[in-house]
């Protein structure tokens, strides 16, 4: 059974081989070409013929005809157009916003670090300025006790904030 | 399994067209989902196995104008896109749809200017949002196939920078290397004007016909192939899935139609260059990406020469293969997706 099988395929091929080369003669004469552009044109101008003949019918039936379909088909195509221009300008107008609302974003950040930095620094200037009082009270003995005694300050507070003095110096440098 | 007799061969094939398999096979089954819409058009997002990317870049399809996209996605097993989203790629199918009579008006630089643009524009948003919310932007790749690649390279050479890497899949860019083709669609005897001006569009049957007669012993070798391979497992069932893609071609809007034959075909200008689609010349020279051309040997429709053609005209970098197959045969076998997802993921090494 094996061989009537493999006798038919081998047939098989060389038919197909055969007929092949008889249609690649045929399909590339250039009568035949002609012949099939012919054939074409022909065939549209029919189906044109028909399509014309079933829409004069459609209309002289007072029914909507193919082209009125298509016409407001193709309107609603261009609204649809219009639609999308205006989508592309809409996503255009959220990247945009999206961009801004990241760089505010960052601004606030910065910000909110720069708070921070002056803030610091401002407690810098206040212990060097605190450290600028206590160097004129320690040149005027006299107005130092009597601002001593008026505000109370301590001999040991007068350390504590030549201390806090040298620690901010550090600190800064 | 035992060979069975001729005449259970017949009796068993007889059987299965009795079911009427060719009506009833389903294709295009990868789960997926339609992420944008523009007329006809769908932008067709098919993630990646497990939902994570594995490879540097998602990959937008450009499928043909003639047929439906389903040829990429033909039944489990006998898919490109489910081997490349196994691989891990995200992939986006731009299907263009069936167009009707009211698309007969929109010319070519429709698809390849406005159609293309906006698929890139939102596959890429969709995949920014998906894979790497906290970026400002994601990059893509591209594929074409056939007529789909011969857009996807104009509009890649007009838009420089749109995607990383390309791969162009039985791409016609020399169509006067198109052999049968291009002696059929010459300027002396095909009638195109009167064609478009009749019907509008390219209707579908005239375009089955005429890819019918261009191989006509493909017709009776289709059959002759069920008859001796009905034994074999899965081949009936892709058997009929290839014959109802086949049988399932689209209307090619009219205007576009016009200028893809006259500029493409008869003016050869992908080559020979002096091509102004739309407002702006065309010139594939100003395309920059990688690219990959794969050809197929047994191609009738877009031969190896025609596809490697890009090579010569190109900006950047191509590299052209050849593949055994023929034009549809290479979408269901093993060889085309394992040398796209190769191509795709050498960026990654």
């Amino acid at each position: 059974m094996s061989d009537l099988k493999d006798m038919s395929m081998e047939m098989y091929r060389q038919w197909e081989k055969s007929m092949a080369t008889w249609w690649d003669g045929l399909l590339d004469d250039p009568t035949v070409i002609k012949g099939m552009g012919d054939n074409l044109a022909a065939q549209s101008r029919v189906r044109k013929g028909f399509e014309d003949q079933v829409d004069k019918t459609m209309q002289d039936m007072h029914l909507p005809s193919r082209s009125d379909v298509v016409r407001v088909a193709r309107i609603a195509s261009l609204l649809e157009d219009k639609v999308l221009a205006l989508e592309d300008a809409l996503l255009d107008q959220q990247d945009a916003l999206t961009r801004i609302e990241k760089e505010s974003l960052q601004g606030r950040i910065q910000g909110a670090e720069s708070i921070v930095a002056v803030q610091e620094r401002l407690d810098i200037i206040e212990s060097k300025l605190d450290t600028l009082i206590e160097a004129v009270s320690t040149s005027t003995p006299a107005k130092r006790t009597s601002r001593s005694r008026s505000k109370g300050t301590s001999s040991r507070s007068k350390s504590a904030a030549a201390k806090k003095a040298a620690d901010a110096d550090a600190k800064e440098s | 399994m035992e060979t069975p007799s001729l005449l259970g061969r017949t009796v068993q094939m007889a059987r299965f067209l009795a079911g009427d398999p060719v009506l009833t096979a389903r294709t295009g089954q990868s789960p997926h989902d339609v992420v944008f819409r523009m007329g006809k058009v769908n932008l067709r997002f098919f993630p990646p196995a497990n939902g994570e990317m594995r490879s540097p870049r998602p990959v937008v399809i450009s499928m043909p104008l003639i047929n439906t996209w389903t040829i990429f996605d033909l039944l489990p097993g006998r898919s490109v896109v489910e081997k490349l989203t196994a691989a891990g790629i995200p992939v986006y199918i731009v299907d263009w749809g069936r167009p009707a009579p009211e698309d007969s008006e929109r010319p070519l630089s429709y698809y390849v200017d406005e159609v293309l643009t906006r698929c890139f524009d939102r596959a890429r948003r969709h995949a920014r949002k998906t894979f790497a919310p906290d970026a400002d932007t994601i990059d893509l790749d591209a594929i074409g196939y056939c007529v789909g690649g011969t857009f996807l390279s104009i509009h890649l050479a007009r838009n420089p920078g749109q995607v990383e890497r390309a791969a162009f899949v039985a791409t016609p860019i020399d169509f006067h290397a198109s052999e049968r083709l291009v002696r059929w669609a010459n300027p002396e005897t095909f009638p195109l004007d009167t064609l478009i001006d009749s019907v509008g569009n390219y209707p579908a049957d005239l375009m089955r016909t005429a890819f019918a007669w261009l191989k006509p012993m493909g017709q009776t070798a289709k059959w002759w192939g069920l008859w001796d391979r009905i034994d074999v497992e899965g081949f009936p069932e892709l058997w009929s899935a290839l014959e109802q893609w086949n049988g399932d071609n689209v209307e090619f809007p009219g205007e576009t139609y016009r200028e893809y034959v006259r500029q493409c075909y008869f003016n050869n200008a992908l080559m020979e260059g002096g091509w102004t689609l739309g407002t702006k010349p065309v010139d594939l020279s100003k395309g920059t990406c990688p690219t990959l051309v794969i050809g197929a040997t047994r191609d009738h429709i877009a031969p190896p020469a025609a596809c490697g053609g890009l090579e010569k005209v190109w900006g950047g970098d191509c590299e052209v293969r050849t593949i055994r197959g023929g034009h549809v045969g290479i979408c269901v076998g093993k060889t085309l997706p394992a040398q796209l997802t190769e191509w795709f993921l050498a960026d990654e090494a």
